[in-house]
């Protein structure tokens, strides 16, 4: 009978991942591409923040969209009436996208003759806060029906993310959100987050949001 | 194949707030083999998934946990893998169940087949940026404790509680 033996493994189980998004990210520098991770969870408002969002910055920036949509192209579309270039990743029902898939959609687009790229993440709170997608920043949409103490309930998000949009205020009188009690446990999670209210309906604080990205992009290139 | 098709597709719009969106998961279309790992699950594993909102990013974790242990089989010539120890932050979102459940299929008919995962949470361990110690707290604390060595509200950052790694195997 062989013995059991004890072999020490100490490797880490998403170097790969982690790998891919590092060597995407150098390109990204390289070809000065400055690439945003949108996360939320579903219906928060991705799609219409990056309507508004284009339409205050495509004469500025020439601007690229990837779409991680489960299973429809409804908000590939939407970005392209804007006449913005879209790509539509098949994601076959992954809950997140990982560095390899974005850097398809980026090949896919061409992405070096691109100034800002914005990734539409799986609408989800937990699995994209795991995997590093290679992106530049990350950014985060928390809508106002979804309540505050989302921080306590996703606190991984919370921690990866450079920026906190708060949407949807314009309900805001609706609920019983709490602004401030979110922003303390925000800045618990993660001191150095941004935090951004803004309403994609009525385009309130759209203005702040672009100036964000206008001055990220700035010191990138 | 065919009938499960047929009862995967008529889950659809089942809506899940934790992961995706569930049939997709079992789409028969999707050219990344992974996916049609968790279609040929058992039937009774499929019933399991649907009522345990979907656990899916266990599957590419699951894939890249076998190719390393398989890396590590062969550089060690070793004949069979027994057991597994993986150390996992409490902030990842991992549940031992469905990792151990794609491992079985995963690792069928490689020299890891069989092995049993063992998996120990990594506590969550923050660091004041007031006084600078470093305490462990819970999850839930996260985001609603001020530092209990000297008070300061909410200026942490974590040190500890994201991991995702494998620390030894057992082999023979
Ligand atoms: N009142 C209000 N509604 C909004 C706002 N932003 C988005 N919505 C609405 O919220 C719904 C969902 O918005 P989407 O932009 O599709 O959200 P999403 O995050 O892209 O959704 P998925 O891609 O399905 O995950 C739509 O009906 C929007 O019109 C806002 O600021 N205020
Ligand atoms: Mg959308
Ligand atoms: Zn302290």
């Amino acid at each position: 009978m062989d013995e059991i033996k004890l072999f020490e493994v100490k490797e880490d189980i998403l170097s790969d991942n982690d790998e891919a998004a590092r060597q995407l990210r150098d390109k990204l520098h390289r070809d000065k591409t400055f690439v945003i991770n949108l996360m939320s969870s579903p219906g928060a408002g991705k799609t219409t923040v990056l309507l508004k969002t284009i339409s205050e910055l495509k004469d500025e920036l020439k601007i690229g969209v990837i779409e991680a949509d489960i299973d429809s192209v409804v908000d590939a579309e939407k970005i392209r009436n804007t006449g913005i270039r879209a790509v539509q990743l098949r994601t076959g029902g992954f809950c997140h996208l990982d560095a390899s898939m974005v850097k398809t959609g980026l090949d896919g687009m061409g992405s070096e003759s691109f100034d800002l790229v914005f990734v539409e993440n799986v609408g989800n709170l937990v699995c994209p806060a795991e995997f590093d997608t290679g992106a530049i920043k990350n950014v985060m949409i928390l809508s106002v029906p979804e309540g505050d103490d989302k921080p306590m309930k996703y606190p991984l998000m919370f921690t990866k993310s450079d920026v906190l949009l708060i949407n949807k205020i314009d309900m805001m009188e609706l609920t019983d959100f709490d602004t401030k009690a979110l922003k303390q446990r925000v800045t618990q999670l993660n001191r150095d987050m941004t935090v951004i209210e803004i309403s994609a309906k009525t385009g309130l604080g759209i203005d702040k949001w672009a100036d964000w990205i206008r001055s990220a992009v700035r010191d990138f290139t | 194949m065919f009938p499960y098709k047929a009862r995967l597709y008529s889950i659809q719009n089942v809506r899940i707030n934790t992961c995706a969106e569930p049939k997709l998961f079992l789409s028969f279309t999707n050219p990344v083999l992974s996916y049609n790992v968790a279609v040929k699950l058992e039937k009774k594993a499929l019933h399991k998934t649907i009522e345990k909102n979907y656990k899916m990013h266990e599957l590419p974790v699951t894939e890249s946990i076998l190719s390393i242990i398989l890396k590590h089989a062969e550089k060690n010539r070793v004949s069979r893998v027994v057991s597994i120890t993986l150390q996992i932050g409490e902030l990842s979102d991992l549940e031992d169940e469905w990792v151990q459940h794609y491992f079985d299929y995963l690792s069928k008919d490689t020299a890891a087949a069989g092995a049993r995962l063992k998996i120990e949470r990594i506590p969550v361990m923050v660091k004041c940026g007031n006084c600078g110690e470093t305490t462990e707290i819970s999850k839930e604390e996260l985001g609603s404790i001020n530092c209990p060595q000297c008070g300061t509200e909410g200026d942490f950052s974590l040190v500890s509680g994201r991991q995702y790694y494998i620390k030894e195997m057992e082999a023979i």
